[in-house]
């Protein structure tokens, strides 16, 4: 894991060198003269060959210091510390929201297998993996949070301490939207595992030996389709991340996505780098996390 | 009631002009109401708050708040009092002395006095501190105090518009003290002299402003308290801003205007500007060494259809002269009629009889830069111009065709002064020269009308310069663009500032009645 989580930054590093302008550039902006640019350049460490600029940041990194900000001028721990916290938030609700939805939609898709329900479930599943979030985040905020009808805040952040009702209030359309996406494809995902497993001869087994239906489905038919579900899930974490950058952007939500997308326009090393790691390990311990649930559910799979 | 209220110096007809004097009239008559608190939106991080530095939209609305300058611009451009209460200029417009308001205090308590004002502008002066500032005062040769209500400023050269210089944005008053310790410290705390202080501040998500009691004009701020909500997406503001969730709406785009104007309970509001897009032609290569080139395009350029198509109607047409009629030396610039036949003929006199194809460069930041090229694409074509609009990445563009290229989209705000219209992009040493123009007439009319203090000789000069932008096209200016910002009915006193660096928001009010 560490060694991936070296690769990621090392290529993060690289890309953001070859990109034109800098940090500098960004933070002054068009009114700025060369002469500024060139002070805040060597203010900033940036007229350093770039693998000095690289492991002097890894260095820094390894006896836990973040560094700075380029454009905040605060330090990087704490800009994105808080927006961790938020983040998480975020995509918490949306996973849990998917479990609780996804899960059953997938089963009952699977019991009606060609009938008018399992027809519904699936049409809203491909609309749900094929509309991409920044459309759906639009259209929730145009009906749901519309002037007229003020249903929803549209987008904003309150923090749960201020007033914890008004807090979830704000986080019910971001997390639909994402939550929106991931349903269709875990429950695409849970129908045709769960249709196969019903066809099995373990399930029919079960079946003759007399057992009521919902036990065959909960204690043999459900476990066995879980597995490759669980994986899809944890897949989708990446999927997730992904789409936190994009519905922060469009709800005002203050979490890791707005600050990766205000770092990558202002050019702010530190900060993408830091962003990255945090995603990336976070998208390693969830896979690992999932491999681990997979091994309790199916006895065959065994790591060493 | 829904109303679009347009600034009285407002030229055009239009939208809504009828209700205009009616809601103008009410905000001025009705007696203020102390307290409460006010919700802005805005769509651009405030990323710092260090007053000598910062360059964002929203950052310069929340340092007029927090910070006072020695003097601020009314938005006839006129350098109105502030911490100075009056100034004097020696005759030869080489010194200029400032006699400061007395009583007043800093937000932690502490007395403002010249030491302060000495401290601030020689920090601006250091290019350690890189303020954007510096450019437009580096005429100052020395600074002093007289005594603690009196400040001295010596120039290089004679500078009749000091008083407008240090109206600056980045020019407002900071304590010594405060200048003695790291400057990063400003980054995120403020100790200003202005009608509110900072409560709390989370750059990703809200600037709290609260009334500082101590402020120099008696009974104001009328508000308590200030809440500056960022809303990176456009259409998430749009609706915050329409439900009530927020008071204001500090930048409104030309798309949106006219919705907004249109909704029940809100105001909205435009006013003339000076800023503009234009279209850069470098004359130290071909084809645009030859001013015939740069006329035909002129001439290729259907102004009010721009205005219409890319504006939405929110601004003016202009004549390639950077000087709008906000400016107080505006010299008569009849506008180029759109004639792509004579475009055509001027292309075939310089030598172009087959016309000219050339790729056009536009960052996308902001939009309106491709819309401008798009449009003039297809203007321009009929004339003999075969345009390829090419759009950028607004970091790829900064750092490879501004100030590099020939035939680009540039952006640029109104100025205080012609001298900084001018020196910004168009004499031969100006701060961000890029079109290679360097005109020695125009570089001499310039510095002899900064140094005049007479107001009718100055006119003559400026007129002149003007001449000689107007015949030798620098570049294309075809518009002027509007500002546009809005209010919920129950906001009193909200305006906007052609040069929107200055808001005046001690003057507003809320009544919920």
């Amino acid at each position: 894991m560490l060694l991936v989580l070296l690769i990621v930054s090392f290529t993060v590093f690289a890309i953001t060198q070859i990109l034109p302008g800098n940090a500098a550039v960004m933070i002054l902006g068009e009114y700025a003269t060369p002469d500024q640019i060139a002070v805040l350049e060597q203010e900033l460490g940036l007229t350093r060959p770039w693998h000095v600029q690289y492991f002097d940041w890894l260095g820094r990194i390894l006896t836990g210091d973040w560094g700075m900000s380029m454009r905040l001028s605060t330090p990087v721990a704490s800009v994105i510390g808080e927006a961790f916290w938020r983040s998480a938030a975020l995509a918490a609700a949306a996973l849990v929201t998917v479990t609780l939805i996804a899960i059953p939609l997938g089963v009952i898709a699977a019991l009606k297998r060609g009938t008018v329900t399992d027809l519904g479930i699936s049409t809203l599943a491909y609309l749900g993996t094929a509309v991409p979030e920044f459309v759906t985040a639009t259209v929730l905020l145009v009906f749901l949070a519309a002037p007229e009808r003020g249903w929803f805040p549209a987008g904003g952040f309150v923090p749960p301490a201020q007033d914890l009702l008004a807090s979830l209030h704000h986080m019910v359309l971001p997390a639909a939207t994402l939550a929106l996406i991931l349903t269709a494809h875990i429950s695409r995902q849970v129908r045709s595992e769960m249709s196969e497993v019903l066809a099995s001869d373990h399930v029919r087994a079960a079946r003759l030996k007399g057992l009521p239906e919902g036990a065959v489905i909960r204690r043999h038919a459900l476990p066995n389709a879980m597995a490759p579900a669980v994986a899809v899930i944890s897949l989708d974490v990446g999927y997730l991340l992904g789409g936190i950058i994009v519905v922060e952007e469009v709800f005002a939500w203050p979490g890791l996505g707005r600050t990766m997308i205000y770092a990558l326009q202002n050019r702010d090393l530190p900060v993408i780098q830091a962003v990255t790691l945090v995603l990336a390990t976070v998208y390693a311990i969830s896979n690992l996390i999932s491999d681990m649930v997979i091994a309790a559910l199916d006895p065959r799979v065994r790591y060493a | 009631m829904t109303n679009a209220r347009i600034d009285r110096r407002q030229v055009l007809a239009g939208l809504a002009g009828a209700a205009a004097l009616p809601g103008a009239l009410q905000a001025q008559t009705a007696t203020p109401k102390t307290g409460g608190l006010l919700k802005i939106s805005h769509s651009t991080r405030i990323a710092q708050l260090n007053v000598l530095q910062l360059s964002g939209p929203s950052e310069y609305l929340a340092v007029d708040m927090i910070y006072s300058g020695l003097t601020r611009l009314d938005p006839n451009m006129t350098p109105q009092p502030e911490l100075a209460l009056s100034w004097t200029a020696a005759p030869d417009a080489k010194a200029f002395t400032f006699r400061l308001r007395p009583g007043v205090t800093f937000h932690d308590g502490s007395p403002f006095t010249a030491a302060d004002v000495v401290a601030t502008f020689k920090a601006i002066l250091d290019p350690a501190t890189k303020s954007p500032a510096r450019s437009v005062l580096d005429m100052i040769a020395d600074i002093a105090a007289v005594d603690p209500g009196t400040v001295l400023f010596t120039l290089k050269v004679p500078y009749a518009d000091l008083p407008v210089s240090v109206a600056h944005a980045n020019a407002r008053i900071v304590s010594a003290a405060a200048l003695a310790r790291p400057l990063t410290e400003l980054d995120t705390r403020a100790n200003g002299t202005g009608p509110f202080k900072i409560d709390s501040f989370d750059s990703a998500r809200m600037l709290r402003l609260v009334k500082h009691p101590g402020y120099y004009r008696p009974g104001q701020p009328y508000l308590d308290a200030i809440e500056m909500y960022l809303f990176p997406d456009l259409a998430a503001e749009t609706q915050n801003f329409l439900s009530g969730a927020m008071d204001v709406m500090l930048d409104v785009q030309q798309a949106d205007f006219k919705r907004i104007a249109a909704a029940r309970g809100v105001t909205a509001l435009r006013v003339p500007s000076g800023r503009f897009v234009n279209i850069v032609m470098r004359q130290d290569s071909k084809p645009f060494d030859d001013v015939r080139v740069r006329n035909a395009l002129a001439h290729a350029v259907d102004r009010s259809m721009l205005v219409d198509l890319v504006l939405d109607g929110l601004g003016r047409p202009a004549a390639d002269n950077c000087i709008s009629p906000g400016y107080r030396f505006l010299a008569d610039s009849p506008i180029p009629p759109y004639d792509p036949p004579r475009a055509r003929r001027l292309l075939a006199e310089a030598g172009y009889p087959q016309g000219i194809k050339i790729p056009l460069i536009c960052s996308n930041r902001p939009a309106i830069r491709s819309q401008v090229g798009v449009a003039v694409k297809q203007m321009a074509a009929p004339a003999g111009f075969d345009i390829d609009v090419q759009t950028i990445p607004h970091d790829t563009y900064l750092a490879n065709v501004w100030r590099k290229g020939n035939f680009y989209i540039g952006f640029w705000g109104m100025q205080p002064t012609e001298d900084a219209a001018f020196t910004l992009l168009f004499t031969t040493d100006a701060a961000f020269a890029d079109t290679a123009w360097n005109n020695k007439e125009f570089d001499a009319l310039v510095a002899r009308g900064r140094s005049s203090v007479d107001e009718a000789e100055r006119r003559g000069i400026y007129a002149q310069a003007q001449a000689l932008m107007i015949r030798d096209r620098p570049s294309i200016i075809p518009f002027f663009q509007d500002v546009l910002t809005a209010s919920r009915n129950v906001v009193k006193g909200w305006t906007a500032h052609p040069l929107s660096r200055t808001f005046y928001v001690e003057n507003v009010w809320v009544d919920r009645a």
